[in-house]
């Protein structure tokens, strides 16, 4: 058995896989749990920890940190400008970037890949102007909400990954249809009334 | 519409509450676990991933759900025979047709991803043929961008 055994494990019942078991066209048998499975094991399981640069000390008249005024700058960052030591600099997107424009990036969501989360209006307006219909009174506070949702976000940024505006459009027609149907009752109860 | 470039992976995990998808970006695959009404984002970098496993369900919990289901079915369709119900000879009918779909999808499997620092499922990839549908076109990318095929 390899050296590498213990780097891959069965999920199913944490069994080192042998590396004769790695990238395999078919599937294995685990010895230990009986369940098939197959590796696909990439080069980067093969290589080492990837070395990480320490910052080394300033000497006199090198430019130093932003951050760590005793550190030796290695590079600026290519948004801010700011030197950056070997600690500070991130590698980003190809860029080198110092950890205060990555946060702002992350916080004011201006960079889409270090966005984690995103709320989809068109669905909660989509909900809102769908499902008080089991109710007779729930439209006429929900279904305002829907239209009010659909409009206020209607250019907002939507899932990162390709959606329609279909739901917006729905969620429109629908409260658009319950308002209306709201206003006629009410006129036409009003109407009634009337002597 | 700003274009995107993100391109939808085979499979997906549904629930009324909850659906999970993977997306194929240029040097990433993005895992989104969308709860209705937000969604949240996780990307494995193609340099980052060092291997995935796809872990068949064991032969014998597979006849055991098997065996299972059979009794259930039986069970009910006797039941169903017994007390002439027609509401209990639908709901074993519609047993059977869901446990005949779930046969023609083939075996269900888990799917997890791992890097130097997680491992983490991929609930999207439960079936074997979607998770290797997924992977003949993962595998490639990442070998690519660590460049040069694993050994």
């Amino acid at each position: 058995m390899s050296s590498l055994t213990s780097r891959l494990f069965c999920t199913n019942c944490n069994g080192g896989i042998p590396e004769e078991e790695w990238n395999t066209p078919d599937m294995r048998i685990c010895p230990a749990c009986e369940a098939p499975f197959r590796v696909f094991a990439f080069p980067a399981l093969l290589q080492g920890p990837r070395a990480i640069e320490s910052a080394q000390h300033v000497l006199e008249g090198e430019a130093t940190c932003f951050y760590h005024p005793r550190k030796k700058a290695v590079t600026p960052c290519d948004r801010c400008g700011r030197f950056l030591c070997a600690l500070c600099e991130i590698d980003f997107r190809g860029e080198h970037w110092c950890p205060a424009c990555l946060e702002s990036g992350q916080r004011k969501r201006t960079v889409r890949t270090l966005e984690n989360s995103r709320t989809n209006y068109d669905s909660i307006a989509l909900a809102l102007a769908t499902l008080p219909i089991i109710t007779i009174w729930l439209p006429v506070f929900c279904s305002p909400v829907a239209v009010y949702l659909a409009i206020r976000y209607w250019n907002a940024p939507a899932s990162i990954v390709p959606r329609t505006r279909i739901r917006y459009w729905l969620a429109l027609v629908l409260a658009g249809s319950q308002i209306i149907a709201i206003v006629w009752l009410v006129t036409y109860l009003i109407d009634r009334r009337r002597p | 519409m700003t274009p995107t470039p993100y391109r939808k992976l085979p499979g997906a995990k549904r629930n009324p509450l909850r659906k999970a998808t993977l997306w194929l970006s240029s040097d990433h695959i993005l895992a989104v676990d969308s709860h209705r009404f937000t969604e949240e984002y996780k990307r494995y970098y193609f340099k980052d991933i060092q291997a995935i496993i796809v872990t068949q369900i064991a032969a014998t919990t597979d006849r055991t759900i098997d065996l299972a289901v059979i009794i259930v079915v039986v069970f009910l369709a006797f039941v169903a025979w017994r007390i002439e119900s027609r509401a209990t000879a639908i709901t074993t009918g519609l047993l059977l047709l869901g446990y005949l779909i779930h046969k023609a999808l083939g075996p269900i499997c888990s799917c997890h991803l791992i890097t130097a620092v997680s491992s983490d499922k991929l609930p999207s990839l439960n079936r074997v043929r979607t998770a290797q549908k997924a992977l003949r076109i993962i595998q490639p990318l990442v070998e690519q961008a660590q460049r040069g095929p694993a050994s």
